[in-house]
């Protein structure tokens, strides 16, 4: 645990509103969003706190902290808006959090070239807030845009609703500076692609802070949409709903929203559909072209069996598009909508078209062997495969510890099934604690040797976020 | 204004008394298993960074405190909290949480660890300015109150005068007690009102020019005679003679009085009117507007976040390019000048807009309303 003297040399580098150990701020920062965590909490465990939360305001604020780490071996974890749900802002005992919420300026914006400037503690929703009085979109919408930042999105190699138009957020990134864990600044212009050696950037993002702090971005932005076009479908099966999303986007079409939900998922949104899946579309850009895509995907929904079911399914999931994070609190709450002790949580996996239909049999039998409820949506689409996104539940019935060994069994068992068939264990929540022994098994010896030699050499005093991604890291004493 | 029997709060179908710890407790422990949904929208989290201040912080300390202890740490989270119900306006549930703040403040004060600064946040009653009495007709029965945060009391008398209707006040010093039972002084709160409802006792109407003042009264009091000022002025604006000469304006919409109590459009009639233009917006305006600091006596606890807070509003103001904004709150007004921005509450700048026009040419259209 640093001493108050040591902090005090903190104090001096960040001010004296720059460095927090009171009890009220400790207390708060036990967690990410993790559900494990929140379950845990909510069965009485008191989680670790670290034992010291400190804002920098600046790049040089970040790298001090970084060498008073290393010189006096704490742990740094850096946080942005805590939404992240794989531990990946857990705090560590006898360390500190750098948070970067202090450093949130926006701007300039470069319009000729749709370039922003963004510091890492800005909040998403704000982001796009401030770009669309503008005239412009990130065009990045996770569900947890109102609480993540634009660090965290970075961290964990985030994704929106309408990644299939505008890409996962490290294709937004066109520059960025990053502090090492030695101190060290590293900053990358903003250039559209370049072939000047191997692509470091790629190395800090998703790299959850195991590798330094990402204290700046140039972020690729676009021109406000002229028009929206909005579609739903049924489907009479989940494949074939993949069978026409696969046709639409190896056409080379990018709906922005492509959306197909399983049965299982429809019949509790739509149960007027009898049966079936529902698949939404929301298009956006230049007239001509929302009108070809969506006109594109319904030919090819007609083709795989599917009927029109018009604009409103479209429209409604779009008016309600963050509304699950908002119900979250009423399942895992005591005495929620399901009773005492249930368990909620999302499993994102991707893998190529050939092995979708295996991925979504395989994940969803491993999960519901364990779990109550599973159901699954795939969005996310490439010309080359899709992200399939799992929700289970377990309604515990007051039984604290056995619902979280269900949660643990229902994850052990997905990520499994999830590389058995192929897939990638997570398509945008990154790792964290939660994934860390997966990973290594999705990324074998070689990468995992790759990445423990990278992270050792970048990061020899093992200060930097010590236990994400598996990857160890100093032990506080 | 005389009184004519006493009508306290436990008369008021609003107040049958404020709600304690244990009342909120539920929609609390909601809040803290929310993933901060509402984090963006907060602006004392925006400007601290703070975990403990986000709404969700705040509760998770209430629900602390109510299955445990009250401390120090219940007031570090409790009293970083402006009130402006940002956090509301992000929440599906719709949780009010003032109303938890309300709640932890008494039972904080309770235990002995309110912070000092709360004797002065807590207002005080306040005799009218003598203008205002000057021009007031003894019985009417439309009383005006003025509020304990305004000094500008000359300048509601003059735009008052210029409606030409008649207004009685409230002559003797009085103070709704809202701001005393925001800092968690219930007590002296509740026993504020008691005066002040048994000395309005005759009026029919009550307007009342500040807008946190107004929300009280209406809202928590359930006094359904309670217009805001921008509200009466909007169904009088047609009386007054304002300047020919058309000025660039930016409207800023007080926390209490646009989330608070819903009143938008009122407020920006009687500004274009008096401008002769559309009063220009923030990026963040109407159900989105931000938060100058300002409220349930956050400036008094914490002055560097509060003046954080007003720096970036008064920024978002000054990006609109008016030379000048206008706001229906003495305490926005007030905060927003302190971030060197030329803001001036409602009255006053009717009152300079009149005296302009008094002048020179008025509009010819003065007379229509907008």
């Amino acid at each position: 645990m640093p001493s108050d003297d040591r902090l005090s040399e903190l104090r001096a580098l960040l001010g004296p509103g720059g460095v927090a150990t009171d009890e009220a701020e400790l207390a708060a920062r036990t967690r990410d969003c993790w559900p494990l965590l929140t379950m845990r909490e909510r069965a009485g465990e008191a989680l670790p706190r670290p034992d010291a939360v400190v804002w920098p305001r600046s790049t040089d604020d970040v790298a001090a902290v970084y060498r008073w780490a290393v010189t006096q071996r704490v742990p740094v974890v850096p946080y942005g808006g805590g939404g992240g749900v794989c531990g990946g802002a857990a705090p560590v005992p006898g360390g500190i959090v750098l948070d970067t919420k202090r450093m949130a300026a926006i701007g300039p914006l470069d319009e000729v070239s749709g370039l922003v400037a963004v510091e890492p503690g800005v909040i998403g929703q704000t982001l796009e807030e401030w770009l669309g009085a503008r005239g412009f979109t990130l065009g990045h919408f996770p569900s947890s845009i109102t609480v993540s930042s634009v660090g965290g999105f970075a961290a964990a190699r985030s994704a929106g609703q309408a990644s299939t138009r505008y890409g996962t957020f490290p294709q937004m990134v066109a520059g960025y500076t990053a502090v090492l864990p030695d101190g060290t600044v590293v900053r990358r212009r903003a250039v559209p692609a370049s072939a000047a050696g191997p692509d470091l950037g790629g190395l800090l993002l998703g790299a959850e802070g195991t590798l330094g702090c990402l204290t700046g971005f140039d972020l690729r932005v676009h021109r406000r949409p002229e028009a929206m076009g909005f579609r739903g479908w049924r489907l009479p099966a989940f494949t074939a709903g993949l069978e026409a999303l696969r046709a639409v986007l190896q056409r080379g079409l990018r709906p922005a929203v492509v959306r197909l939900y399983d049965e299982a998922d429809t019949g509790l949104s739509h149960p007027e559909f009898g049966g079936g899946c529902l698949l939404v579309c929301v298009a956006e850009g230049w007239p001509p072209l929302v009108d070809l895509e969506v006109a594109a995907l319904g030919e090819a929904v007609a083709a795989a069996g599917g009927e029109d079911r018009g604009e409103e399914p479209a429209r409604h999931w779009h008016a309600h598009r963050y509304d699950v994070s908002y119900r979250l609190a009423e399942f895992i709450k005591p005495g929620g909508a399901f009773g005492d002790a249930v368990a909620v949580d999302t499993m994102e996996v991707a893998a190529c078209w050939a092995r979708l239909p295996a991925l979504y049999e395989g994940v969803r039998a491993a999960l519901a062997g364990v779990m109550d409820l599973v159901l699954c949506h795939a969005s996310h689409a490439y010309p080359d495969g899709a992200c399939l996104y799992f929700t289970f539940g377990a309604a515990g019935a007051g039984d604290e510890p056995g619902v979280q060994a269900r949660y643990a069994a229902a994850w052990d068992a997905g990520q499994h099934a999830a590389l058995d068939a192929g897939a990638t264990i997570t398509h945008h929540h990154g790792v964290g604690l939660l994934r860390a022994a997966w990973l290594a098994e999705e990324l074998g010896e070689g990468g995992m040797t790759m990445l423990r030699r990278i992270k050792a050499a970048l990061d020899p005093a093992g200060v930097a976020n010590p236990g994400k991604l598996g990857l160890g890291g100093q032990v506080p004493s | 204004v005389t009184g004519g029997g006493l009508r306290g709060p436990a008369d008021l179908p609003g107040l049958a008394g404020l709600p304690g710890l244990a009342d909120v407790r539920a929609d609390a422990e909601h809040c803290s298993y929310c993933p901060k949904l509402c984090r963006f929208a907060c602006p004392v989290a925006v400007a601290t960074g703070r975990e403990s201040v986000t709404p969700w912080g705040i509760d998770r300390a209430i629900v602390a405190a109510t299955d445990g202890t009250v401390t120090a740490a219940t007031a570090a989270s409790v009293y970083a909290c402006t009130g402006c119900r940002g956090c509301g306006s992000a929440c599906l549930p719709g949780l009010d949480l003032p109303t938890h703040v309300r709640a932890a403040r008494a039972a904080v004060v309770e235990a002995g660890h309110a912070p000092a600064a709360i004797e002065d946040a807590a207002g005080a009653p306040a005799a009218p300015d003598d203008a205002l009495v000057a021009n007031a007709t003894a019985g009417a029965p439309t009383v005006v109150l003025a509020g304990c945060q305004s000094a500008d009391g000359g300048d509601l008398a003059r735009v008052l005068a210029a409606t030409g209707v008649a207004y009685d006040v409230v002559r003797v010093p009085v103070c709704c007690g809202a701001r005393a039972v925001d800092v968690g002084l219930a007590d002296d709160g509740l026993g504020r009102l008691e005066v002040l409802q048994a000395l309005l006792v005759a009026a029919e109407t009550v307007v009342v020019a500040d807008p946190h003042c107004a929300r009280w009264l209406q809202v928590d009091g359930g006094d359904a005679r309670v217009v805001t000022l921008p509200a009466w002025l909007a169904a009088h604006v047609d009386r007054l003679a304002f300047p020919a000469e058309a000025e660039p304006v930016a409207w800023h919409d007080p926390c209490w009085l646009g989330r608070g109590l819903g009143v938008y459009d009122e407020p920006r009639a009687v500004v274009a009117a008096a401008a002769g233009a559309t009063p220009s917006e923030a990026i963040w305006h109407h159900d989105h507007a931000r938060c100058t600091g300002a409220g349930m006596g956050y400036e008094a606890v914490d002055p560097d976040g509060a003046a954080v807070i007003a720096a970036t509003r008064a920024a978002e103001l000054a990006a609109t390019g008016a030379s000048v904004t206008v706001t229906a709150c003495p305490s926005a007004a007030a905060r927003l000048r302190a971030a060197g921005l030329e803001a001036l509450d409602l009255p006053v700048y009717l009152s300079r807009r009149l005296a302009h026009a008094a002048d020179g040419p008025a509009r010819a259209d003065a007379s229509e309303p907008t």
